[in-house]
C-alpha cells in the first residue's frame, strides 16, 4: 500500500483545496449574511460590511416567527422517524436475509418497486386520506406532526429493509447457525446477536432517516398548515420562498443554527457512515 | 392455540376494552360551526373579530383557520375536500372564474342594495356567466410610492424621473429609476404609461381584439425609455429585486401594493404617494385592480351551514361596518371594495393607495389567465420583458408576445 | 442453557410483547369508537383488519416471518400501496380543472347555478317556523310590493296584517298559527331549510337565503333523470353527457355546462401523451434533459468524488482536515443549501456575479440554468460519492495492486486497467441507485430553478431544468390549470422506467440470487 509515499501529492493538495474552495463558498456567504442586519444575500461586496445579531435575535423574538417551536417540531418528527423506521426496516431485512418463506423474493421485489414509485403524485390522495383521520382524530390526521409522522414511517419498510439487509448478509451464517444449535430462539438471535453486531449500521440509518426526514418539506409544508405546527424546513422556507421578496438574512441565521446539530452528528459519526453507505455495495 | 395462548387474548382484549371505555366519547357542543380559510394577513385580522361576525348569524359559530401564507391557503384549498373543506375563503378574484368552473365556489344570490354598495368593476369582477361567485372584500391594486429623501415632489412625466435617474445613478449608486414590488403584474403602470399595455378599449370597456401590448407608440418609448444604447436594459425600470433595492433608498419610485408596506415601514424609508406620471404631464400609467372576495364554498352546503354561510356574507362581508372592522382590523389594510366604506377607512395607506388607483383598469382574470396561445399573460409579459431587457430585439420579441396573446384574448372573449 | 438464562423466551418476554401488543390493541380500539362515532366507516374498517392482522401475526404459532413484517407492512400498506394504487387509478381518468368532483355533486351544482333571481330582484322578510302540524310554514312579506303571504310548501295564499305582530322597527315577531324557530333549531335544520321552496305560483318560489330572509327564484334548469338529461326550461334546450365529464348542449357539442366532473378515460391519458402533438413534444424534451440530467449528475460527482477518494486514500497532511471539511455539504441539509445556492446565482445581489464581476442572469438562459443545476448537484453530490468511493477503495484487496506494480504497469495504469472496473463492478449497484434518485430529484430542480427557465414567448411549456417529475408536478399543481389525470400518466411512464431500471440492476447484480 505505502509505496512511494508523498511522491507526486501536488495534485493531490491541489483538488482537495479548489474542493475546500468550492464547498466552503456558500457556507461563507450564508455566514456573513447571517450577520447582515440589511437582509440582502452578499449586498455588492463579498466581505462583511455591517455586523449585528439582528437576525438571529428576530427568529427568538418576533412572534411571526416561532423559531423554537419549528426546531423543536423538526426535532421531534425527524428523531421519532429516525427510530421507529430503522426498528420496522432492521426487524424487515433480518426477516428477508435469515428466514425463508414464501413470497420472500417476490414480497423485495415489489418492496423495491414500489419505492421507485414517484409517491409524491399521490400526494393528493394522502391528503384526502389524513382529512378523514382528522376528523376521526385531529391528533392523528391533518396538521399534526404525529399524521406526518405516520406517513413517513409508511416509506420507510422499502428503505432501509433494502439498506439493512445488504449489511446483515454480511454476517456469517455460521454465527446464528451455532446460536441455533445452542438453543436459541429466532427471536433470541435477532435481538441478542443481530442487533447489537448490526448497531453502527443501525445507527447510520438512523441518521441517514433523520437527516432524510429534517430535509423533507414537500409533504410538511401541504400538511402542516399551522404557523406553531411547522418543521424548520418549511418555516425557514417562507423566508426565501417568495416570488419577489426574499428576506435573506433571517434565513441564512435560521439555517445556520438548524445545521450545527447535523453537522456535528454527521462528523461524530463519519466512519460509520463510510461503513455504512456502502455495506450492502462491498460485501463478499 | 394453546389454553395459554387463550388466555393471553382475553386478557388483552378486557385490557384493550377498559382502556377503550374510558375514552366515551363526549356529547358535541350544540351549535354548527362556520368556517373560513384565510391567508396569513387576513385570517388574524378576521380571528379578532370573530365576535362581531357571530353576531350576524345567531345560532351559528364562526370558526377561522389561518393559513401561513397566500400560496399554503392555495395549495390546500386545491386539495381540499367536503371532509375539512371551509364554507366560506377569502382569496384572489382568479377564484370567481375557477371555482365556478370546478363547482367548487357556489353563485350567490345577492340584493340590489349589496350590489348597489360596491362599484360595477367589483360586482363585474366576479361574475361569471351572468352569476356573481363572491363578495369583494377589497381591492388589489399596486400605487406609486416615492422615496422622499430622494426626490422630494412627485414626478410630472416619466422624463422627470428618467432624468433624475440619469443625473444620479452614479453619485447615489441608485440601482433603477422606477421599479415594481410585484413582477409584471405590479409593472403594468410602467407598460401603459409609455404607451403600451395589454389590451384595447372602447370607452371604459376592454376591447379583447385590440392587443396594444406591441403598440407603436410603446415600441418607440420603450427603446428610449427602457434600453441603453447597447440595445440592453438601462436599469431605469426593473420589475426583479425591488424589495432590497427600495428599502436601501437606492431606487427613488417604486410600484407597491398594500402587502409591500410593513416591510417599506420597517426599512425606515420615507415616502409619498402619487400617481405613475406618463410621457407626457397630465397622463398616467393605468394600473390592474383586482377584487379579492369572500366566497361561499359548496362544502356550506355539505356541512349544513350554507345559509348561515351566506348570511355571514351578506350580513357582514358585505356590509359598511363589516367591511370597516375587517379593514382595520388587519395590519396592513388594502383599499376597500365596498364604496361607502372605502371613504370612511382611517388608515392613510389604504388611503393613499386609493386615491393611487384612481387610474387603475380592471384585471380581467379570464384572458390573463388564458393559455390559448401557448402560456398566459403573466408568463408571456414577463418572458417578453426579459428578452427585451436582455437585448433581443424589441419590435419582433414584442410582436411575438402580442400574437400569442391575441390568441388567449380571443379564446377567453369566446367564454 | 445461556438462551433460556437471558429470557425472550421466558415469561418476562412473555409478559412484555403482550403488553406491547395489548397497548397498540388499546390504542387501536379507541381510534376504532372515535370512527364509528363518527361514522367514519371507511377507517373503522381498516382499523379493523388492522387489529386482525396484528393480532394474528403476533398471536398465532409459528409464521415467525410475519412477526418481524406485519409492523412495517401495515404502515406501507396504507401509506405507500394505497396512495400508489390511487394514482394509478386516476391515471385512467380525465381528472383536471374543471371536471374535479363526483358526477352527482355536479349535476347539485349544474342546478343550483340554474337558480334564477326575478327581474327586479324580489327579496322577501322571512318569518319562518312550523305550523300546528310540524310542517315547514313561513310568513313572507314584500316590502315593495306590500304584499303578506303565508306560505307552506304546498303553497301561498295572502293573509293581513292582524294575522302578524311586528316590533317597533318593522320586524315581524309573531304570526299566527306558527311557531317561529330559534336560532339554534334554525342552524341546526339549515341543510333542509337551504332546500325548502315555497311555491308562489307563477312556477317561481321562494327560497330562504338568510335566517329572515328569502329570494323569489326560478329554477331555470331541471334535470331528467329518466333520460339524464339537463333542460333549460325557458329555452328547451337540452344538455347530454358527452362522456367526457360534462353535460354539452345537444346541438352544438362544444358548449359546455360547468361544473364537469371527472370521468373514466380510459387510456386517453397516455394517449395524449404519446400523440398529442402539443403535450407530447414538451414531454419527450423534458424526458432527454432528464435522462441527461441523472447521467451528468452521478458522472460528475462520482468524478470527483472518486479522484477525492484516491488523494485521500494515502496519509497527506492535511487529510483529517480535508475528509472532515469536504463531507459538509453532505451533512447540511440539502434544501437549505439549494435554496443558498439559489441565492448565490441572483443576478443583481448574487456572490457568484459579485466573486467574478460578472452580470449574468443565470437562470434565465437554458444552458447556464442547466449548468448552475449540475454544479449545485455536484456540490451537493460529490461527499457522498467520496464516502462511497473510499469505501470502495477499501475493499479491493491490495495484493491486486502489489500485483500489478510487481508486473511493472504504473500507477496511473493499474489504476485505469486494474482498479477503476473493479470499482465500477463493486460500485454499481450504488451508481445506479444514485441514477434513479437524480431521476426523481424533485427538490433541486423545484428548488433551484422552479424548472425555469421556460419561454412563453416560444411557446414552450416545460422549463429548461424540467425534469419529468417537476414537470408532472406542474402539470397536477401548477397554478390556473392542473391536470391530475396527466400527471399520473406521467408518473405511470416514470414509474416504468426507473422499475425497470431498477429491476434490471438486480438481476445484474445477482443480489436476489446469492443465498
Amino acid at each position: 500500500m505505502s509505496k512511494k509515499v508523498g511522491s507526486n501529492n501536488a495534485w493531490k493538495h491541489i483538488l482537495a483545496i479548489s474542493l475546500v474552495l468550492f464547498t466552503a463558498f456558500p457556507i461563507y456567504v450564508v455566514i456573513v449574511t447571517s450577520f447582515d442586519p440589511t437582509g440582502g444575500i452578499s449586498s455588492n461586496s463579498l466581505l462583511p460590511v455591517k455586523f449585528s445579531f439582528d437576525n438571529y435575535i428576530l427568529l427568538f423574538t418576533d412572534s411571526r416567527v416561532p423559531y423554537l417551536s419549528w426546531m423543536k417540531n423538526s426535532l421531534i418528527i425527524a428523531s421519532a422517524t429516525a427510530v421507529t423506521s430503522v426498528l420496522i426496516g432492521a426487524a424487515a431485512a433480518f426477516a428477508f436475509s435469515r428466514l425463508r418463506f414464501r413470497g420472500r423474493r417476490i414480497g423485495l421485489k415489489s418492496l423495491l418497486l414500489i419505492q421507485v414509485f414517484p409517491s409524491f403524485l399521490s400526494l393528493s390522495a394522502i391528503y384526502v386520506m389524513m382529512e378523514q383521520v382528522f376528523l376521526v382524530t385531529p391528533s392523528l390526521g391533518l396538521g399534526s406532526i404525529w399524521g406526518l409522522y405516520l406517513i413517513y414511517i409508511g416509506g420507510a419498510l422499502g428503505v432501509n429493509a433494502w439498506l439493512l439487509k445488504g449489511f446483515l448478509d454480511t454476517i456469517p451464517l455460521e454465527l446464528d447457525e451455532s446460536a441455533r444449535l445452542d438453543g436459541a430462539s429466532v427471536p433470541q438471535v435477532y435481538w441478542l446477536i443481530f442487533l447489537p453486531l448490526a448497531a453502527p449500521v443501525l445507527a447510520v440509518t438512523a441518521v441517514l432517516s433523520f437527516i432524510g426526514t429534517f430535509n423533507e418539506f414537500i409533504l410538511a409544508s401541504l400538511f402542516l398548515q399551522d404557523v406553531e405546527k411547522r418543521t424548520v424546513a418549511v418555516g425557514l422556507q417562507q423566508f426565501v420562498g417568495g416570488q419577489y421578496e426574499q428576506t435573506w438574512g433571517p434565513f441564512a441565521a435560521g439555517s445556520i443554527i438548524a445545521s450545527v446539530p447535523l453537522v456535528i452528528l454527521f462528523l461524530s459519526l463519519q466512519r460509520f457512515i463510510i461503513g455504512g453507505l456502502t455495506a450492502g455495495a462491498t460485501k463478499g | 392455540m394453546t389454553k395459554k395462548r387463550y388466555g393471553v387474548v382475553g386478557a388483552i382484549a378486557a385490557a384493550a376494552l377498559a382502556v377503550s371505555v374510558m375514552a366515551v366519547p363526549t356529547a358535541f357542543a350544540a351549535k354548527k360551526s362556520i368556517v373560513i380559510w384565510a391567508d396569513d394577513t387576513r385570517g388574524p385580522a378576521l380571528e379578532s373579530i370573530v365576535k362581531q361576525m357571530e353576531a350576524e348569524v345567531p345560532g351559528y359559530k364562526v370558526s377561522v383557520r389561518s393559513f401561513a401564507s397566500y400560496d399554503a391557503l392555495g395549495t390546500a384549498w386545491d386539495k381540499a375536500t367536503a371532509a375539512t373543506g371551509p364554507d366560506i375563503i377569502l382569496r384572489d378574484g382568479s377564484l370567481a372564474l375557477s371555482g365556478s368552473k370546478s363547482g367548487k365556489i357556489q353563485s350567490l344570490i345577492i340584493s340590489s342594495t349589496t350590489r348597489a354598495a360596491f362599484s360595477k368593476a367589483a360586482i363585474g369582477a366576479l361574475t361569471v356567466k351572468a352569476r356573481v361567485y363572491g363578495i369583494p372584500t377589497d381591492a388589489d391594486v399596486t400605487g406609486m410610492v416615492y422615496n422622499t429623501a430622494l426626490m422630494a415632489k412627485a414626478p410630472k412625466t416619466m422624463q422627470e424621473i428618467y432624468d433624475y435617474y440619469t443625473a444620479n445613478k452614479t453619485s447615489k449608486g441608485l440601482t433603477n429609476g422606477i421599479c415594481s414590488f410585484n413582477g409584471t403584474w405590479g409593472a403594468q403602470p410602467v407598460l401603459t404609461a409609455l404607451g403600451g399595455g395589454t389590451w384595447g378599449y372602447k370607452g371604459t370597456t376592454a376591447n379583447l381584439s385590440k392587443v396594444v401590448f406591441n403598440s407603436p407608440a410603446f415600441k418607440k418609448n420603450a427603446k428610449k425609455y427602457l434600453l441603453g444604447a447597447d440595445g440592453k436594459t438601462n436599469g431605469f425600470f426593473s420589475y426583479s429585486e425591488c424589495d432590497s433595492a427600495f428599502k436601501a433608498g437606492k431606487v427613488p419610485v417604486a410600484l407597491v401594493g398594500a402587502w409591500n408596506m410593513d416591510g417599506i415601514q420597517k426599512a425606515g424609508i420615507k415616502y409619498a404617494w402619487g400617481s405613475l406620471p406618463g410621457v407626457t404631464e397630465g397622463t398616467f400609467g393605468n394600473q390592474w385592480v383586482g377584487y379579492s372576495a369572500a366566497y361561499l364554498t359548496s362544502y356550506a352546503t355539505k356541512h349544513g351551514v350554507r345559509i348561515g354561510a351566506n348570511q355571514l356574507l351578506n350580513r357582514f362581508f358585505a356590509s359598511e361596518e363589516g367591511q370597516l372592522a375587517f379593514n382595520e382590523a388587519q395590519k396592513t389594510p388594502r383599499p376597500l371594495a365596498h364604496l361607502s366604506a372605502s371613504e370612511k377607512t382611517k388608515d392613510l395607506d389604504a388611503a393613499g393607495l386609493g386615491q393611487a388607483s384612481r387610474n387603475a383598469v380592471p384585471q380581467l382574470n379570464g384572458p390573463l389567465g388564458d393559455k390559448t396561445g401557448g402560456a398566459d399573460w403573466y408568463a408571456v409579459s414577463d418572458d417578453a420583458l426579459k428578452d427585451i431587457f436582455a437585448g433581443k430585439d424589441l419590435n419582433t420579441t414584442l410582436d411575438k408576445a402580442a400574437a400569442i396573446l391575441a390568441k388567449n384574448f380571443a379564446n377567453a372573449a369566446k367564454s | 442453557m445461556f438462551y433460556a438464562l437471558v429470557g425472550l423466551r421466558g415469561p418476562l418476554a412473555l409478559v412484555l410483547k403482550y403488553a406491547l401488543l395489548g397497548a397498540a390493541d388499546a390504542l387501536l380500539i379507541l381510534l376504532l369508537s372515535a370512527a364509528i362515532n363518527k361514522s367514519s366507516f371507511i377507517i373503522a374498517g381498516v382499523v379493523i383488519a388492522t387489529l386482525i392482522f396484528l393480532n394474528y401475526s403476533f398471536i398465532t404459532k409459528g409464521a415467525i416471518p410475519l412477526k418481524f413484517l406485519s409492523v412495517g407492512l401495515i404502515f406501507f400498506t396504507i401509506f405507500v400501496v394505497t396512495p400508489t394504487g390511487y394514482t394509478i387509478l386516476m391515471s385512467t381518468y380525465n381528472f383536471k380543472t374543471g371536471n374535479e368532483i363526483a358526477r352527482e355533486s355536479a349535476i347539485v351544482e349544474i342546478l343550483n347555478n340554474g337558480l334564477l333571481p326575478d327581474d327586479a330582484g324580489t327579496t322577501y322578510d322571512l318569518f319562518l317556523g312550523k305550523s300546528s302540524d310540524d310542517q315547514f310554514a313561513a310568513i313572507l312579506f314584500d316590502p315593495v310590493r306590500s304584499q303578506l303571504l303565508y306560505a307552506t310548501e304546498r303553497g301561498t295564499r295572502p293573509i293581513s296584517e292582524g294575522d302578524i305582530t311586528r316590533d317597533s322597527t318593522g320586524f315581524i315577531i309573531e304570526a299566527k298559527g306558527i311557531v317561529k324557530l330559534t336560532d339554534e333549531e334554525f342552524s341546526g335544520l339549515d341543510e333542509v331549510i337551504t332546500n325548502l321552496r315555497f311555491p308562489l305560483g307563477d312556477g317561481s318560489f321562494a327560497n330562504p337565503q338568510g335566517t329572515d330572509v328569502a329570494a323569489r327564484l326560478t329554477q331555470s334548469i331541471e334535470y331528467n333523470k329518466n333520460k339524464d338529461q339537463l333542460i333549460n326550461v325557458q329555452s328547451g334546450e337540452i344538455f347530454i353527457d358527452n362522456g367526457e365529464g360534462n353535460f354539452v348542449s345537444k346541438d352544438d357539442p362544444s358548449f359546455k355546462l360547468d361544473p364537469g366532473w371527472r370521468a373514466f378515460s380510459g387510456m386517453d391519458n397516455f394517449k395524449s401523451l404519446f400523440f398529442d402533438k402539443n403535450l407530447r413534444d414538451p414531454f419527450i424534451k423534458v424526458f432527454i434533459w432528464t435522462i441527461a440530467f441523472a447521467f451528468l449528475s452521478v458522472g460528475t460527482t462520482f468524478a470527483v468524488g472518486m479522484a477525492l477518494a484516491i488523494a485521500l486514500q494515502d496519509p497527506i497532511k492535511f487529510r483529517r482536515f480535508y475528509r472532515g471539511f469536504l463531507i459538509l455539504p453532505y451533512a447540511i441539509p440539502s434544501f437549505m443549501s439549494i435554496l443558498i445556492w439559489r441565492g448565490l446565482f441572483n443576478q443583481e445581489y448574487g456572490a457568484i456575479n459579485t466573486l467574478f464581476g460578472l452580470d449574468v442572469a443565470w437562470f434565465e438562459s437554458p444552458w447556464l440554468a442547466r449548468f448552475a443545476v449540475i454544479l449545485v448537484n455536484l456540490w451537493l453530490g460529490f461527499p457522498y460519492m467520496y464516502l462511497i468511493g473510499s469505501g470502495a477503495l477499501q475493499a479491493i484487496p491490495s495484493e491486486i495492486e502489489e500485483a500489478a506494480a510487481i508486473d511493472g504497469a504504473s500507477e496511473k495504469q493499474a489504476f485505469i486497467t486494474i482498479k477503476l472496473p473493479l470499482l465500477l463492478q463493486i460500485l454499481s449497484p450504488l451508481l445506479i441507485a444514485s441514477f434513479a434518485f437524480n431521476f426523481n430529484n424533485f427538490n433541486i430542480i423545484y428548488l433551484l430553478t422552479g424548472g425555469g427557465p421556460t419561454n412563453a414567448i416560444d411557446g414552450e411549456v416545460a422549463g429548461a431544468t424540467d425534469i419529468l417529475i417537476s414537470y408532472a408536478y406542474k402539470t397536477a399543481f401548477g397554478t390556473n390549470f392542473q391536470n391530475l389525470g396527466l400527471s399520473s400518466a406521467i408518473s405511470m411512464v416514470m414509474f416504468v422506467i426507473v422499475g425497470s431500471m431498477s429491476l434490471y440492476t438486480l438481476k445484474k447484480s445477482k443480489v436476489l440470487n446469492n443465498l
